[in-house]
């Protein structure tokens, strides 16, 4: 009986060694973050596109308005922040579809692809572009995030 | 008593919170339910859906102004 009690004590202190050792210090211990859902994910970056493309239109108003860019930038630049809006919403839609992330991904990649801002920079001057330049960035953020190309 | 039994005596209270710790360290990340994740793509689609169409407002007026010469 005395040695049972000793063998147990025994491995109780190299197990509780052997912890301590391996780095597992109670203090330090904290449960892990848990990962954000990508669809959580893609909404968000919409709704930070949907804000630039916001600032955006203003910007390109207001430098209509005082002359600063031309009517024609100002329309090509509005066409394609109205194409960004509608993609946003189509891309919101499906977000809320019943696909599965898969299918989602892949439309949604899709949506942004026809936009085509890709095209954007040769129409525009570079002082219009710089405008909307932002925007751009944002929503190749989120075909990135998707596995898709730049747009 | 020897040595070996005080130690392990005097480790015997940390035992219960090395166990708890470890056990989280091998827990699974804490997931969100198919129902969470769909109301905060909702709140977050809802909010942008409504800027999205005050942009296509906007737009809209901006370029009938453009069109009179505003």
């Amino acid at each position: 009986m005395k040695n049972t009690s000793k063998y147990l004590l025994t491995g109780m202190v190299v197990i509780l060694l052997g912890l301590l050792a391996c780095g597992c210090p109670a203090a330090n211990t904290t449960t892990p973050a848990a990962p954000t859902p990508p669809q959580i994910t893609a909404a968000n970056i919409v709704k930070a596109i949907g804000d630039g493309a916001n600032s955006a239109t203003d910007a390109v108003i207001a430098a209509r308005k005082a002359g600063t860019i031309s009517n024609a930038d100002a329309t090509t630049a509005e066409n394609a922040l109205a194409a960004v809006a509608t993609a946003g919403m189509q891309i919101n839609a499906e977000l809320q579809s019943t696909d599965t992330w898969a299918i989602q991904q892949q439309k949604i990649i899709g949506i942004l692809q026809a936009v085509g801002l890709g095209q954007l920079q040769a129409h525009v001057s570079s002082q219009t572009y710089a405008i909307v330049a932002g925007v751009v960035t944002l929503a190749n953020t989120l075909s990135a995030a998707l596995g898709g190309p730049t747009l | 008593m020897t040595v070996l039994e005080q130690l392990a005596l005097a480790l015997m209270p940390t035992l219960p919170a090395l166990i708890e710790d470890i056990s989280a360290l091998f827990a699974k990340y804490p997931a969100m339910t198919p129902a969470q994740i769909a109301a905060a793509v909702t709140l977050s689609s809802t909010q942008s859906g409504a800027v999205f169409q005050g942009i296509l407002a906007k737009i809209a007026a901006d370029q009938a102004a453009a069109k009179t010469g505003a």
